[in-house]
């Protein structure tokens, strides 16, 4: 089991929280924490941070609707934006859940909650969000998604039990750590379950916060391209120790959940200070396709020489479009229109994969040729001579090795080409091209496709075929050995 | 401080702890349901805590002092590790109290109640 990369298109973000608390005076403004959530905001849609589209943000901070409705709302969110995009071919797969606010604990069952605006003195727990209610909603709506999330508040860890996984999900824990994991919970906690967060006075944002803003937007020379929720809290770890001393709060990284690896390791956030780093990946690039244009751009100055024939050979065209155009509302050079749209790398994966067709139809052509020629000679020289032996041992090899190259360059090249809107996601061209090859193609798109998802079934399958011919080989050139003596 | 105002804190305490426990001796005292009682509230000592606070402020009157007592003894009885140190006008009164020193804590109360008056 193997999980895909985090990439702004397939991550929902949500913000919770609170800065006014009008039904309590216990607590007073928290302005802090207002300021905090609004440039975490910022950070999550701009195009320096990690520039999720503004459909994938749910922003509730400081909204004056009861835990319920807020729940309704979370649930909503999830449901809509997975469905929505699980039908454009590319699903969710990641949640970073930010709250800043106050945490307490609930009179009589002294549960764990996070206040709201709506939160009511004495009555905390009706008026505020339980862990354990938010628990359960993303364990719920959020179930196929990696869950990030941070808690600005006291006693942040201790929503550590509310995320842990079940004893039945914990027997069955993939003990393979070496591959992305597609689920679990990670959590950044402000301070552990039996320390108080800090908002210090005349300060713009909370102790935590601030930090977390400083090492979101700033990164880290030293680090990778992308930095994870444990690289994150060591930094802002120590960024609070340098700044505060010993006033310092204790931020901490916890993973309830990690039963196919530890999330916290995966890369998330964008590291801000390898920012020209990532200029750098993408102009090299740029720089590719320009020479792939180049030399496209050298095979038209050859076609250029023959311009006479060629404009024959537009006008033959022309007549011809006008006829088909005529007898079907369909133009028949949309989809070479279409491809001539995509870019350079993508149309190359096309052509490959017309080269893994024309390969895998040449294999099936010699095996045909050979099956043929292994009836002829049975038929010719009668059964158990050398040549009839050995054609049929070919053959067997042949289609043996063939279904298995077929496969895997299908494969591979279909698993690119099924995901290059990720890849390439400031071509709009792709994104609007690749909905309508998917309809040229049919059926045969679908089926095609399927090769490049993991089937456990298909590769035995295989398997067995390649199997059976290294076999039939082996037996075949046994066989020969006695006749031989 | 002329209303008999008292703060009970958890000294032994972690924070969370302290949390857990005023909410808990806040309640155990509202529901003496006692006249006297004035003013029963947990209040935040740190304003710049992302808490809700971790010691308990009581207003009463001569009368409840018995009552409230009894309630912080019981109170004690059920939360084995807790132990409470009272306060008044900033000055400890009385510290390091369980339940075992019920007397003490009414008489500490009741005392620096009936000087205020």
């Amino acid at each position: 089991m193997t999980g895909d990369p985090v990439t702004p298109q397939t991550t929902l973000a949500i913000v919770l929280g609170a800065s006014e608390y009008p039904y309590t005076s216990k607590l007073d403004p928290l302005k802090p924490a207002g300021n905090a959530a609004r440039d975490f905001v910022s950070y999550l849609s701009s195009d320096t941070g990690l520039n999720l589209p503004s459909t994938n943000i749910l922003n509730l901070f400081d909204v004056d609707e009861s835990p319920n409705e807020i729940d309704k709302k979370i649930s909503d969110f999830l449901k809509n934006r997975q469905a929505s995009l699980k039908s454009k071919g590319s699903p969710a797969r990641d949640l970073l859940l930010y709250y800043a606010g106050h945490g307490g604990f609930t009179a009589g069952d002294q549960e764990y909650f996070l206040a709201l605006k709506t939160t009511r003195e004495s009555r905390e727990g009706p008026s505020s969000f339980r862990m354990v209610d938010l628990a359960l909603t993303l364990k719920q709506d959020a179930r196929d998604l990696r869950r990030f999330l941070i808690l600005d508040c006291c006693f942040s860890a201790s929503a550590f039990p509310f995320f842990q996984m079940s004893s039945a999900a914990e027997a069955i824990r993939d003990k393979a750590y070496d591959t992305l994991p597609r689920k679990g919970t990670a959590i950044l906690c402000s301070s552990s379950k039996t320390k108080v967060s800090l908002a210090p006075k005349d300060e713009e944002y909370t102790m935590f916060s601030g930090v977390l803003l400083d090492v979101l937007r700033n990164g880290n020379p030293k680090k990778d391209l992308a930095l994870s929720l444990e690289e994150v809290g060591s930094e802002v770890l120590e960024g609070i120790r340098l700044k505060y001393e010993d006033r310092a709060v204790r931020p901490s990284v916890i993973s309830p959940d990690d039963r196919e690896g530890d999330i916290a390791d995966l890369p998330l956030f964008p590291n801000a200070s390898r920012r020209e780093s990532r200029v750098e990946v993408r102009l090299a690039e740029v720089e590719r396709m320009l020479q792939s244009t180049i030399r496209d751009l050298a095979e038209l100055r050859e076609v250029s020489k023959n311009v006479a024939e060629l404009n024959k050979r537009i006008d033959t065209l022309a007549a011809g479009e006008t006829q088909t155009v005529a007898s079907s509302p369909a133009a028949p050079d949309d989809f070479q229109t279409l491809r001539r749209m995509l870019p350079l790398p993508v149309r190359a994966e096309l052509r490959q994969l017309s080269n893994a067709f024309f390969s895998g139809l040449v294999w099936i052509f010699v095996a045909v040729g050979l099956s043929v020629a292994y009836f002829v000679t049975l038929y010719t020289y009668g059964s158990g001579t050398f040549i009839n032996r050995a054609i049929a041992s070919v053959m067997w090899v042949i289609v043996a090795l063939g279904c298995v190259v077929l496969y895997l360059a299908m494969r591979g090249k279909l698993g690119s080409f099924r995901r290059f809107p990720e890849y390439l996601p400031d071509e709009p061209p792709a994104w609007v091209a690749l909905p309508e090859i998917e309809h040229h193609l049919g059926d045969r798109y679908i089926q095609l496709l399927s090769l490049g998802i993991k089937s456990p079934f298909f590769e035995l399958g295989l398997l067995l075929v390649g199997m059976v011919g290294l076999f039939a080989m082996s037996l075949q050139f046994a066989a020969f050995g006695k006749a031989a003596k | 401080m002329s209303d008999g105002r008292l703060v009970v804190r958890f000294p032994n305490s972690d924070i969370d702890e302290a949390n857990r426990y005023a909410r808990s001796l806040a309640d155990e005292i509202s529901e003496l349901s006692e006249p006297d009682v004035k003013e029963v509230n947990v209040d935040r000592e740190n304003p710049e805590a992302q808490d809700f606070g971790a010691t308990l402020v009581l207003v009463l009157g001569t009368a409840a002092v018995t009552a409230v007592a009894k309630g912080i003894k019981s109170w004690l009885a059920r939360n084995s590790g807790a132990t409470v140190e009272i306060l008044k006008n900033g000055s400890v009164i009385a510290k390091h109290l369980d339940s075992k020193d019920a007397a003490e804590i009414a008489k500490a109360m009741s005392e620096k109640t009936a000087q205020t008056k």
